[in-house]
């Protein structure tokens, strides 16, 4: 943690966004000349089950969460994320801690742990403390994380779930739009990804969705997509509605 | 690891015990080519989205452009030089057989990336298990066929 | 039918040989230029490229580059010996940018460096003064007289200001023919830019030989065309220069232009030291040319029976900033703008213009791809219009042996095109479509086309062979460039077949400017036709000759050699009106597509494509399928997911992934080749070239089963899912009630 807080020092885990960002030399490596390497970290390892939720290590992979079992069982909808975010080799590196932190429009894992209740467990200044994983979806541009290290995030166990990706290929491509739907506590939560600078809780479309209303006033509301050349604003809006009546459906089903 | 200093990094490649002084930002695809001379391994894109640079690390295939060369103290390292010793492997062989490759640029990597299925993986399991090394001239039918071809002739040959 | 001299293989030719390069590539040892060794000394290049595509360069500050630890010169402009310009057939491209920028491929400054990491510090450290400029992106606002120029040295006036080249083809009345139609289907055609996406990037490594060579190893089409260009860019003669050519990664046209070939030489002959570049993704997609864009207004009349009777078709053609091939692709284009049918009446039109986007190249298919989208698209609605089968209509107007096109072409041995779709139907009928669902629905479409196999239009086009028989089997030279396509094991199989030994005891050498004579390029499906018939005829010059001593045991130790020039059977270029004659052969094919797409997203996922096509004779079973299926899956990225976005003139889709290219996921998983073989009278043992036919009816097929599929025509490709659902959404609000009843039927 001393490490991490030295002034050019960056986390490397995965390394699947930070090698690529340091090859093109992005802007916003120009300050790192340090990579702590966390991967030894125990306590950002590993699946633990809880009573009703799940502690994901940081350092989860999206091949791990795949393929575990009790993520299967208790959150299907992060290990169906986990499975289509990209090609295997990949997604052996890749890590939860990595893909909060790049703050991409889409970001299939997170999208699913928002609509799983996530909190992250943040270590910071020598003290750890517990914050909803929506705080951590403001960051628009990269920077170095500085001193601050996510250990963990916790979800809420939940069996109705489900995860809808559409990507500009059949596979291995980041999300156009993503959508995971979660009954809990009888409650619809929405997470759309691809829809605004980063994943996001759309609350009036799950509101809308429970319902059993259209979604297209509440998604027009919400949703700020961005402007990547990668889809027209209106297929995207229409792809959202389609990917979350899709996840309601085998939401409810599962 | 500053980025531009230098480590030593003890591993093995290909079942010999190397050294490496490396500057700490040099990516595995890069020392096994140049520090190593092994060729075999290639660098398509640099950024993790073609495969070309596929190895296996400590059996796993990885992609050779996005792991740090200083990660791999310790671990064991195969290429395609490494795959089979005086003929070819039973992958090998059904790739030049099946006609399962053209230019070839691709085929380092896409022999790694298949080596770890299993002997009776289906077309779909190859494909998926492929879906990060990129093939612009095959068209990957043949590559499929290839695979399925060589991971059934390695599974009899390791019976016998 | 005539399936060949016999339809069993004799000898080596027909054989599924393995290829001779196979084990080296599977093995990791096969060289490519980025793979070579270093040697002592060597230096190192990066290039400075500006970050706009149209711009003034006011001064280029060097002063900072050349204080950088380890860099040993900065090349500009200035630097370059000779004369500042080359092209393959223009030479309007400078080796390094003088004055201005005209697109996202120039090259302003070379920094020479003793380590790549120095090399590429020193380029961050060059310092361009730029007047930026509003860049030239719309063909059609360079098409008008107050344009901005993008080249202003032409000197072109009045409407042709940045007009690179202008064609029209006339025959019979069109006005006349569409007044008097039964049906007249007209619309409007789109297709971007795309990215060749070969797997190796451009790499090379540039050194003085033993001889005083400045000696050029490296991965390309055609090595001589680039020695001719970079003699002329230096100053140097051409016979002190030579291409070793390395392991070709891939190709498909992008490497048929000059990229590093220049940079390199000028940097090892400034210094006196070997130099070294390569270059990552990012460089090589902006650093290589594009496929056209092309605009294709088209009206297609018939009668009621389906027979045509008239085309008119307009096409604006995008050059990009260098002229490149694009005058001749437009000729390719507009020669078999109306396929392969008879069209009593026709206006083909068509003009290719100079902009500040990326330049567009040579790409499998060379401007035959878009125009043959255009027109199975054409004929298809045309048999929707008369609710006639797609094949039946295609049948009534095929061209048939002895026919000219109405562009004035005459076509050879076309008799295995109509077998093609009957073959592709026969073949494609085993499967059964699914019945349409309420999230997916499923159709099946139907495409034919020609391409011409070599240069044509009048172009020299020759292939040398030499061969040298010993006792111990055959050494042939010639400089045909191994992309990948498999015409090294082909002209090997060709020497063995008339030599009359085994194809083991063959070599082919072809990568040595200085000892295998020039083939031409890999390009226009033609090394086969062309290679092929001066290894043919070369062989059988020595073969006689060995027989006339009295056989291999009477040759003395250094063997017999004997050397052939193949010249292409003579072509000539467009006409306006009348009898021409564009290429000396041409392949045949028809492709069925099965498709389903997913009604609420657009998506559309290729289940199976059924290619049958006339190969001629096939020299090898196994490498021809190789070719039909890469062709078909690069036709199926073509029409529904590849695209280089182009923004202000800058390509934005630097990887694999921005461009769409397919993967192992995306590919069709099914993919079927049937082989016809009528001989083609003049080509190696009756073999033509089908490198790039097996891409071009695999587009409109594709079209075609969306159309079956859901009732909508798309007709800009990339068919992305958006575009499936915005004209499904089109068809929904069309107050058309036959449309509306089609879209029921299909849900």
């Amino acid at each position: 943690m001393q490490a991490l807080a030295r002034p050019r020092a960056c986390v490397y885990a995965g390394g699947t966004d930070l090698l690529v960002a340091l090859t093109a030399r992005q802007p916003w490596t120009a300050g790192i000349s340090e990579l702590v390497d966390i991967k030894h970290l125990d306590a950002a390892k590993g699946i633990a089950a809880l009573r009703d939720s799940l502690r994901i290590g940081a350092l989860v992979t999206a091949d791990e969460l795949a393929s575990s079992a009790i993520v299967r069982r208790e959150a299907s909808a992060l290990a169906e994320a986990a499975a289509v975010t990209s090609a295997p080799a990949l997604s052996r590196r890749g890590t939860v801690g990595g893909n909060i932190v790049t703050p991409h429009p889409a970001g299939d894992v997170v999208t699913a742990l928002l609509a799983l209740d996530a909190t992250a467990e943040v270590l910071e200044d020598g003290a750890t403390s517990e914050r909803p994983l929506a705080d951590f979806m403001t960051s628009r541009s990269r920077k170095p994380s500085r001193g601050r290290l996510i250990v963990a995030v916790t979800i809420r166990n939940c069996r109705l779930s489900a995860f809808e990706k559409f990507g500009p290929r059949a596979a291995f491509s980041r999300s156009i739009v993503s959508a995971c739907v979660t009954v809990l506590d009888g409650t619809v939560r929405v997470a759309l990804g691809g829809l605004s600078s980063r994943p996001f809780l759309a609350a009036k479309t799950a509101a809308a969705a429970a319902e059993g209303h259209p979604l297209k006033a509440a998604l027009m509301e919400e949703c700020r997509p961005p402007f990547d050349g990668r889809a027209p604003v209106s297929y995207r809006l229409a792809l959202a509605d389609a990917l979350v009546g899709k996840a309601l459906l085998r939401a409810r089903r599962s | 690891m500053t980025l531009r200093s230098q480590i030593r990094v003890s591993m093995k490649v290909n079942g010999e015990a190397c050294e490496l002084d490396v500057p700490a930002s040099t990516t595995l695809a890069d020392s096994l080519r140049a520090q190593l001379s092994l060729t075999g391994t290639k660098v398509g894109c640099d950024v993790g989205e073609c495969g070309a640079c596929t190895v296996l690390a400590d059996g796993v295939p990885t992609l050779g452009c996005l792991v740090l060369t200083v990660e791999m103290d310790g671990h064991e390292i195969t290429t395609i030089e490494g795959v089979a010793d005086s003929r070819l492997s039973g992958l090998q062989r059904a790739f030049v057989e099946e006609a399962g490759l053209q230019c070839g640029f691709c085929t380092p990597g896409m022999i790694l990336a298949a080596s770890r299925l299993a002997a009776d993986a289906g077309d779909r399991e190859i494909r998926d298990a492929l879906a990060g090394n990129i093939c612009r001239c095959t068209g990957y039918t043949k590559i499929v066929a290839a695979i399925r071809r060589g991971l059934r002739d390695t599974s009899h040959a390791k019976r016998r | 039918m005539r399936k060949g001299a016999d339809s069993k293989p004799r000898g080596a030719v027909g054989r599924d040989l393995v290829r001779v390069d196979g084990v080296a590539k599977a093995t990791g040892t096969a060289k490519y230029p980025q793979d070579l060794p270093l040697p002592k000394d060597c230096l190192h290049l990066a290039t400075v490229r500006a970050p706009l595509a149209r711009a003034r360069i006011r001064a280029v500050g060097v002063a900072k580059a050349l204080a950088a630890p380890g860099v040993v010169r900065v090349l500009t402009a200035a630097d370059v010996g000779g004369t500042n310009r080359f092209g393959l057939v223009e030479a309007d491209q400078p080796v390094l940018a003088d004055g201005v920028v005209r697109g996202a491929s120039d090259v302003v400054a070379l920094v020479v460096a003793e380590s790549e990491r120095a090399a590429r510090e020193g380029a961050r450290r060059v310092v361009l003064d730029l007047k930026k400029e509003a860049p030239l992106t719309d063909p059609e606002r360079a098409c008008e007289a107050d344009a901005p120029l993008v080249h202003p040295e032409r000197r072109l006036s009045g409407r042709h200001r940045n007009i690179l080249a202008e064609r029209e083809i006339r025959r019979g009345d069109t006005a006349r023919a569409l007044s008097r139609a039964a049906v007249v289907v007209s619309s409007e055609y789109r297709t971007g830019f795309v990215e060749h996406a070969f797997l190796a990037p451009e790499a090379g490594l540039a050194e003085r030989d033993g001889e005083g060579r400045l000696t050029l190893y490296v991965a390309t089409q055609w090595p001589e065309q680039d020695l001719r260009q970079a003699a002329v860019a230096l100053g140097e003669p051409l016979e002190s220069l030579r291409i070793v050519q390395q392991t070709i990664g891939g190709a498909f046209g992008g490497r048929e232009d000059i990229s590093l070939q220049i940079f390199l030489l000028l940097a090892a002959s400034e210094t006196g030291r070997p130099v070294r570049m390569v270059w990552d993704r990012k460089e090589s997609i902006r650093g290589h040319g594009k496929r056209h864009p092309f605009r294709i207004r088209h009206r297609l009349a018939a009668d009621s029976k389906g027979r045509f009777t008239a085309a008119e078709i307009d096409v604006l053609v995008d050059a990009g900033c260098y002229a490149s091939t694009s005058a001749a692709v437009l000729d390719n284009a507009l020669s078999q703008g109306c396929g392969p049918y008879v069209v009593p009446a026709l206006l083909v039109s068509g003009r290719t213009v100079y902009t500040n986007n990326p330049y567009t190249c040579a790409f499998r298919g060379f401007g035959v791809n878009q125009m043959a989208f255009a027109m199975e698209q054409q004929v298809n609605k045309v048999a929707a219009e008369l609710s006639l089968d797609p094949a039946v209509v295609r049948r009534r107007n095929f061209v048939e042996p002895g026919d000219r096109l109405a562009t004035g072409t005459k076509v050879f041995a076309c008799e295995g095109l109509p077998k093609t779709l009957r073959a592709a139907e026969t073949r494609a009928r085993r499967r059964k479509l699914p019945a349409a669902r309420s999230d997916w629905v499923y159709g099946r479409g139907l495409a034919s086309a020609s391409k011409n196999v070599g240069y044509g239009f009048g172009l020299a086009d020759n292939a040398t062979a030499e061969v040298t028989v010993t006792r111990d089997g055959a050494v042939v030279r010639i400089g045909a460039a191994e992309v990948g396509q498999g015409v090294e094991t082909a002209l090997a199989q060709i020497a063995a077949e008339t030599l009359a030994i085994a194809p083991a005891r063959v070599r082919i050498l072809w990568q040595d400017t200085s000892t295998s004579p020039e083939a031409g390029s890999s390009s226009a499906s033609r090394q086969t036709f062309m290679s092929g018939n001066a290894v043919l005829r070369v062989c059988k010059l020595a073969r006689r000759a060995v027989e006339k001593k009295g056989g291999i045991a009477k040759l003395p130790k250094g063997g017999l050699s004997r050397r052939f020039t193949f010249h292409a059977p003579r072509t000539r270029p467009i006409v306006a009106r009348g009898a021409t004659q564009h290429a000396y052969a041409y392949a045949w094919s028809t492709s069925v597509a099965d498709v389903r797409v997913e009604v609420a997203t657009g998506r559309v996922e290729v289940e199976r494509i059924v290619t049958a096509l006339d190969a001629g004779r096939v020299v090898n079973p196994r490498l021809l399928e190789g070719q039909v299926e890469g062709g078909a899956v690069m036709g199926q990225g073509y029409a529904l997911q590849e695209q280089c976005i182009v923004r202000d003139g800058m390509p934005v889709s630097l990887g694999f992934e921005s461009c769409g290219v397919p993967t192992a996921v995306d590919a069709a998983p099914d993919i079927e080749t049937v082989v016809l073989e009528s001989a083609e009278p003049l080509g190696p043992f009756g073999a033509r070239g089908i490198g790039e036919i097996t891409m071009i009816p695999v587009v409109p097929a594709i079209t075609a089963a969306i159309h079956a599929a859901t009732g909508a025509w798309v007709d800009e490709i990339p068919a992305t899912p958006a575009r499936v659902l915005a004209a499904l959404a089109k068809l929904r609000k069309s107050s058309s009630a036959p449309a509306r009843r089609r879209l029921r039927r299909r849900h």
